[in-house]
């Protein structure tokens, strides 16, 4: 086929792929060079590959630990919101609610780039498996080739059989940058949340560094241990927990500890 | 039998009955791409990757050969199907 008579995308970007193809067979004196030479960058690409599908399962299990990370803070500002509002402290709570909602929002994000990296991990490795195959062919057709070498006949089969991996090679290539562009993505975004997990914007309020929250936080949290504890003796004591009633603060601290408790 | 490759899928082998079905597809595809009309160009790639897909059988995988078309992946923008035919040789 004539390239004037190439009208269409498809075709065109497969003579593209064959144009690099016969680029590298034209430098070559012996055809029979081409082969060798098109084996070793077979081998070399396979390698890049198989980084690549490490580099992914790396960034994969990065995110994912991020992902447990986010989820405990979930939880426990959950927690602690509840401790604080029970404890009259609605401003803490808010601060709890407004950090957890801040934490889901990272959720969310992760959640669909893990999505996207086992997307492109599962692209990969099929690509791999692909790559893996025709290399191995190759390499059994490359020796059959140079065997029964005669000039002409063999020219045919050699551009045939590099023209095929070569374009193989485009594919994964292609594959495999796609797969690099999102784990550089990725990469960007896990340092931002590590950067926001470090400032504590997204941590539990008790963490560390996070002083006078702190303090108040384990305050309320002593006090409702003490009055449940309290309570608890009291029951303990069996009717006795009814009888200092007259006295006037008992009934204040036992009414409160299970409102504390069911929260 | 014609060669088709899916880029990031695989290569197929087509009924060389389709050949004109193909080229005529193939145009509809290239003009959308020039008319930069992301839609028209989903619509066309995803017909011809169903006729692909309805009428190939996979190409073994120890078979190595050229093939005579090459469709991008779906996802791929506008200015990376660009991208992959700036080298078509003039």
């Amino acid at each position: 086929m004539k390239d004037g008579d190439i009208v269409g995308l498809m075709q065109r970007a497969s003579l593209v792929f064959k144009a690099k193809a016969s680029k590298a067979l034209d430098k070559a004196e012996d055809p029979r060079e081409t082969l060798d030479y098109s084996y070793e960058r077979q081998m070399e690409l396979l390698q890049q590959v198989r980084r690549g599908v490490a580099d992914v399962a790396t960034s994969k299990k990065r995110l994912e630990l991020q992902q447990t990370q986010l989820e405990k803070s979930v939880q426990k500002l959950e927690g602690q919101a509840r401790d604080a509002l029970a404890a009259g402290r609605e401003d803490l709570a808010r601060t709890a609610l407004e950090r957890k909602k801040a934490a889901q929002l990272q959720l969310q994000g992760l959640d669909e780039q893990h999505t996207q990296l086992q997307a492109e991990q599962d692209k990969l490795i099929q690509a791999e498996q692909r790559l893996t195959a025709k290399v191995e062919a190759f390499r059994t057709q490359k020796e059959t080739i140079k065997a029964q070498y005669t000039a002409a006949e063999a020219q045919a089969k050699i551009g045939e059989a590099v023209s095929g991996i070569s374009e193989e090679m485009g594919d994964v290539g292609m594959s495999m940058q796609r797969a690099q562009d999102k784990v550089a993505t990725m990469q960007a975004r896990a340092g931002a949340i590590d950067d926001l997990l470090d400032s504590g914007a997204l941590q539990d309020i008790s963490s560390p560094g996070q002083d006078s929250i702190d303090r108040e936080l384990a305050q309320i949290s002593s006090s409702s241990q003490v009055d449940s504890e309290l309570a608890a003796l009291k029951k303990e004591l069996g009717t006795g927990a009814d009888a200092p009633a007259p006295s006037g603060e008992a009934p204040a601290a036992a009414g409160d500890a299970p409102a504390g408790g069911a929260a | 039998m014609i060669v088709v490759r899916v880029l990031d899928e695989g290569q197929y082998e087509l009924p060389a009955a389709i050949h004109d079905e193909l080229v005529a597809r193939d145009a509809r595809l290239l003009e959308a791409l020039d008319a930069d009309d992301r839609a028209a160009y989903d619509r066309e790639l995803s017909e011809v990757l169903d006729l692909v897909h309805a009428k190939g059988a996979e190409l073994a995988l120890d078979v190595i050969k050229p093939s005579e078309f090459v469709l991008p992946n779906p996802e791929l923008s506008l200015a990376g199907v660009r991208a992959l035919l700036a080298d078509h040789p003039a």
